[in-house]
């Protein structure tokens, strides 16, 4: 973890010598008159957080690790004092995603007006983000998200300003998945195969618009959309193999990810395809619950590079994630605790960035305006907030065993990197009109 | 329209296999739910919960058996024998303490109770071994070791084709345990009137013991047989939860006969929707319920005992 070597003072005698970002920052927090109320100096409680993940279900899965990582993180940075090394954070409560919608937006308001909470934090599902954010933002309840995908988000939000998302859209993954088949000879039958909800349909329709733009000699098939948590793919392998395509193109994550690559393998279905591009969840919980199941032919990927192969050697931030991590939980991070920690280090610079513009610590609206348009460094680079939304690269790995990792189940190797530029829309352009006027690199 | 390949014989017969595959799985999932509502007049929603049970600790047990041996027979002996056995003295132990009382309530505090053991249970294979999905290491993985064998064009995975087989045996050999022996002549007996077979001195507490664990290691054998095959998740128990009910629904409350004929119907349903019309398999399946609903609200042979 990258240790604030800044200290209150250091803020507060600086704040003649900010940088223009952050002066850029300044008059947005100035202009938008988000500063008549105030808190004096930094206060002496910690900084209390609500997690709202899935620690029921299938889902867990995603939970569990983004839970270690905030656990893991929160004690690294309270180790060091906390916040801008003087406040540290506090994980007051958990709201488990599995309690359903209703539920969680009931809690969410009930949190809000008890104000025993100073941010929200997480989240996984696409489907609950779309209703607990707005709840959230009605409330003015300052809400970090940190894993869903959802392009809708603040599209259809666009009025939200107590909620920033620190997780690419899920458009990266699936133009990163298009640049990828762009480059490749040797395709022209496609079969596609995604979870039936939300997720999985965008993804497709995302995949296909733009895959008819830059390489219309390409047919897709056939599309497929098994149900989330399906547990028998056996008859779907079946279907799939006999198309023979040339590439597979798949947004399964999770369990679902796992039993379907698991019973393809088991079906020979991965001798019958070119190629495989798996852009769910596809991190290294994934491939340590499949052993050597992971077939070579296929790519693994999607938004942001976080697997912890990944730039390990030449990121040393990076390696003391991984490193901590297998310390304390004995495996390597998900993309859960990936999307985690982007979360939390946005929210240490975020508080950095604000309160050395205002000089005291930020009220709800100020740390959220802080976080807009803010980098950190992450794997892959400089994670960059497009206003509230993060902009994540697109990278893809081949599976190896070959590696120096101290576990005998595959990891990812020989990356493919996609910049967040090729991958995302300009500012201020709705995903889907961007996404079918896309042309070829 | 239908792609040609999709026409073929070795595509049919490979749906066909799959079919009978995933029948087999729904048999082992939903019989013993029929056994014990048919017999011991309990709804008991968690009992595909113990399905998902079996699946974990058969991988558990798989991939910690590889020091000790990797033969084939000694590995399908576990997956057989050994973790049903081990779950069916679990199950004794849990109907004398968990389930004892809630054979005396209404079924829909049945259904709220026993909706509570599948919390419980999804919380203990949590806390056991995580939410990450774990499968089967190949060198102790009977179905990656077992292979397939070329049938009539078709390639047919040898495990599976036990899997099915094992099916067939127990369906058979609960079908003569009822009709043959004493104590499955005197379940069926308490399934038409349990308090005279009280009344007749017989010992109900030992049977019920033995009927309940009985079903419930036959689901713990369909998920220590399911996950050579498969990933165990904690998917695992509500996909078998809804499935197995709509087996019952279709078959008939109480009936073996209408496990056996609902789990094919389902299963071929299942396994051709995904094949030719994927966007609405499951919807087939559904609506196939609700035709049995409303045509015969009792099921296809809900009201002809247990193995009549």
């Amino acid at each position: 973890m990258r240790k604030s070597r800044l200290s209150r003072r250091t803020y507060l005698k600086g704040a003649a010598a900010l940088s223009g970002v952050s002066m850029t920052a300044g008059c947005a927090l100035l202009d938008e008159d988000l500063g008549q109320e105030t808190i004096e100096g930094i206060p002496d409680e910690p900084f209390r957080i609500a997690q709202i993940l899935f620690e029921s279900g299938p889902a867990a899965f995603y939970g569990e690790q983004a839970m270690n990582a905030t656990d893991m993180l929160v004690d690294q940075i309270n180790a060091e004092g906390g916040l801008l090394g003087e406040r540290e954070i506090e994980i007051v409560d958990r709201l488990d995603e599995g309690a359903g919608l209703d539920s969680l937006i009931s809690d969410v308001q009930a949190i809000a007006q008890e104000g025993e909470v100073d941010m929200l934090f997480s989240i996984i599902s696409s489907a609950h983000v779309l209703g607990v954010a707005p709840a959230a933002n009605d409330q003015q309840m300052p809400f970090l998200v940190t894993m869903p995908g959802t392009y809708q988000l603040f599209e259809e939000n666009p009025e939200m300003d107590h909620v920033v998302r620190t997780a690419g859209s899920n458009a990266s993954g699936a133009i990163g998945a298009v640049r990828m088949v762009e480059q490749m000879d040797d395709i022209e039958t496609v079969v596609t195969i995604d979870p039936d909800y939300a997720w999985g349909h965008d993804h497709q329709e995302m995949f296909e618009t733009a895959l008819e733009n830059v390489r219309p000699d390409i047919d897709i098939v056939e599309s497929r959309y098994p149900d989330l948590g399906e547990t028998d793919y056996s008859a779907h392998v079946s279907a799939i193999a006999s198309q023979e395509p040339d590439l597979l193109f798949s947004s399964l994550w999770g369990g679902d990810t796992a039993t379907f690559v698991s019973q393809g393998v088991d079906g020979g279905l991965f001798d019958q395809v070119g190629e495989a591009l798996l852009i769910g969840d596809t991190g290294a919980p994934l491939l340590r619950s499949l052993g050597g199941d992971m077939p070579e032919n296929v790519w693994l990927g999607g938004r942001a590079g976080y697997q912890p192969t990944y730039r390990y050697d030449e990121d040393e931030d990076h390696q003391q994630f991984v490193d901590d991590y297998y310390d304390r939980y004995g495996e390597y991070p998900g993309w859960g605790a990936y999307h985690d920690w982007a979360g939390l280090k946005t929210l240490q610079e975020g508080v950095e960035r604000a309160v050395s513009i205002i000089g005291d610590w930020p009220t709800g609206d100020q740390l959220m305006a802080a976080m807009n348009d803010i980098s950190v460094e992450m794997p892959h680079g400089q994670h960059t907030m497009r206003g509230p939304q993060a902009a994540a690269p697109a990278v893809f790995g081949r599976p190896t065993e070959d590696h120096d990792f101290p576990v005998d189940h595959p990891l990812t190797t020989d990356f493919e990197f996609i910049a967040a530029t090729e991958v995302n829309p300009p500012t201020g352009v709705p995903t889907m009109e961007w996404v079918e006027e896309i042309e070829p690199l | 329209m239908i792609p040609e390949t999709l026409l073929g014989q070795p595509f049919v017969l490979g749906h066909t296999f799959n079919g009978l595959y995933f029948a087999a799985l729904l048999f082992f999932a939903s019989v013993g739910l029929t056994l014990v509502f048919g017999i011991l007049n309990l709804l008991n929603m968690a009992h595909a919960a113990f399905y998902g049970l079996g699946a974990y600790i058969a991988v558990w047990t798989l991939n910690n058996i590889g020091d000790i041996t990797t033969t084939m027979v000694a590995l399908l002996l576990v997956l057989v024998i050994v973790i049903p056995l081990a779950v069916f003295v679990l199950a004794a132990a849990l109907d004398k303490t968990v389930f004892a009382p809630l054979y005396e309530i209404e079924p829909v505090y049945q259904l709220l109770a026993t909706f509570g053991v599948i919390l419980m249970l999804d919380d203990i294979i949590k806390y056991l071994w995580g939410a990450t999905p774990i499968s089967v290491d190949a060198a102790t993985n009977p179905s990656r070791q077992l292979g397939t064998i070329d049938l009539l064009g078709s390639s047919v995975s040898v495990y599976r084709s036990f899997v099915i087989l094992i099916a067939v045996c127990c369906a058979v050999g609960l079908y003569l345990m009822f009709v043959k022996t004493k104590i499955g002549k005197i379940s069926q007996a308490m399934s038409e009137d349990y308090e005279m077979v009280q009344m007749l001195g017989i010992n109900v507490t030992r049977v019920r013991v033995l009927i309940f664990s009985l079903s419930i290691a036959i689901a713990a054998l369909g998920g220590a047989l399911f996950v050579p095959f498969a990933v165990a998740t904690p998917a695992v128990t509500l996909e078998y939860v809804l499935l197995s009910f709509a087996v019952i629904v279709i078959g008939g409350l109480g009936s073996l006969k209408g496990v056996v004929v609902a789990s094919l119907i389902i299963g071929m349903v299942r396994s051709f929707g995904i094949a030719y019309v994927p966007a609405i398999e499951l919807a087939i399946v559904f609506a196939l319920m609700v035709v049995v609903i409303i045509a015969k609200p009792e099921g296809l042979f809900g009201d002809e005992g247990v193995v009549e």
